[in-house]
């Protein structure tokens, strides 16, 4: 498709310059929902308004990116620069099933949920020596594809299948469960429905475009997440210690935690997964907690 | 590439391999294994077995992944595979 290669060409030489009118407008929306809400505006519409706004987004440059080459689709042409690549893994790291899958996981396990953590990263170091380079100089597109070639066979495709599922399945479960969350609290809809229709905002985003629309898509999420992180935590770390670098501030914060904990009494036990899990279900619209 | 310009790629990618696993392996799994002992130092408020887990072998990673990276593009220049 001539046109779509065009504009692309044109888009991928002006990447920088895009991706900070793109920021400025991020920021200029935030102020603009700052005045509405300090003008009295109530939370609900404010909700719906940063729910439609970041969607509408999403979809249109998930459109804009939309392709029929199988490369684009598959591996966005190969061709994305490092620096926007790794912004657009960073969003996907720092997507529902962290903010509030890890998180959650944190409070109802403590230490052990730390091994998540680990196996997350610790991943790429083990796909940065065993897998991606490989994979790249190859050409393949997905990793059975890969390993049928390299080891001939469909035994080798089956077992990275297997593999890829069952890692995929408990990362994507946190996912939507944090997607149906989300967008009952900020729509105010049943947990059942809004699950369906966050499903419906990623469909919009990435299906006409594949890798290539959710990589950009990725990109622009990445800017807001980062300055939806860094804000609160840089905030807090700055009112509870003096110091605005929360990474290093919150080991001083832990042991105040600790140390209120055991001046209210709260032991193991009453910290108990039960308990953490009980107080961490999401609840329906009607008000009665979901199992 | 000629065959034993290929063998020798191959040793040296090897090689820097292994050391990643093992360097890998250790702050994934064997340094986890003392955390009771590590807990006893404590480093601005961060008990270090903790810390190990929630920053410090993450940090140790990402600058494993860099010098990798600095590494095998150096040995890829060296025998003529590198990607421009």
């Amino acid at each position: 498709m001539a046109v779509a290669k065009g504009a692309g060409g044109d888009f991928m030489s002006n990447l920088g310059r895009v991706y900070t009118i793109y920021t400025g407008g991020f920021i200029a929306f935030i102020v603009a929902m700052a005045i509405l809400s300090a003008v009295g505006v109530p939370n609900k519409i404010i909700g719906y308004f940063f729910m439609g706004f970041t969607i509408v987004i999403y979809a249109a440059i998930g459109i804009l990116s939309r392709t029929m080459e199988v490369g684009e689709y598959y591996v966005a042409g190969r061709r994305v620069p490092a620096i926007y690549n790794g912004m657009a893994t960073g969003a996907d790291w720092m997507s529902g099933a962290s903010f509030v899958g890890m998180a959650g996981t944190l409070y109802a396990l403590g230490y052990d949920g730390l091994a998540f953590v680990l196996g997350w990263t610790g991943g790429y170091v083990l796909v940065a020596i065993l897998v991606a380079p490989y994979l790249r100089k190859f050409g393949a597109y997905t990793v059975p594809d890969f390993l049928s070639a390299r080891y001939g066979g469909n035994l080798a495709r089956f077992i990275g299948v297997i593999v890829l599922m069952s890692c995929s399945f408990t990362y994507v479960v946190a996912q939507i469960y944090a997607t149906g969350i989300i967008s009952a609290r900020f729509l105010g809809i049943d947990f059942n429905v809004a699950v369906y229709v966050g499903l419906a905002g990623i469909l919009v985003c990435s299906m006409l475009g594949g890798m290539r629309a959710v990589t950009w898509t990725q990109v622009a999420q990445y800017i807001v997440l980062i300055i939806a992180y860094l804000i609160p935590a840089i905030w807090m770390s700055t009112v509870k210690t003096g110091v605005p670098l929360p990474q290093l501030m919150y080991g001083q914060a832990s042991q105040g935690i600790g140390a209120l904990e055991t001046a209210q009494g709260f032991t193991e036990a009453s910290t108990s997964r039960r308990s953490a899990m009980a107080a961490t279900t999401p609840r329906t619209s009607s008000g009665s907690s979901s199992a | 590439m000629a065959a034993p310009d290929r063998v020798r790629y191959w040793e040296k990618t090897r090689n820097l391999m292994i050391i990643m696993m093992v360097l890998w392996a250790i702050f994934s799994f064997f340094i986890h294994m003392f955390v009771g002992s590590l807990n006893n130092i404590v480093i601005l408020g961060f008990p270090l077995g903790f810390y190990m887990a929630a920053q410090g072998s993450l940090i140790v990673f990402v600058a494993m992944l860099f010098w990798f990276a600095r590494k095998q593009n150096a040995i890829d220049v060296e025998h003529g595979v590198a990607e421009d």
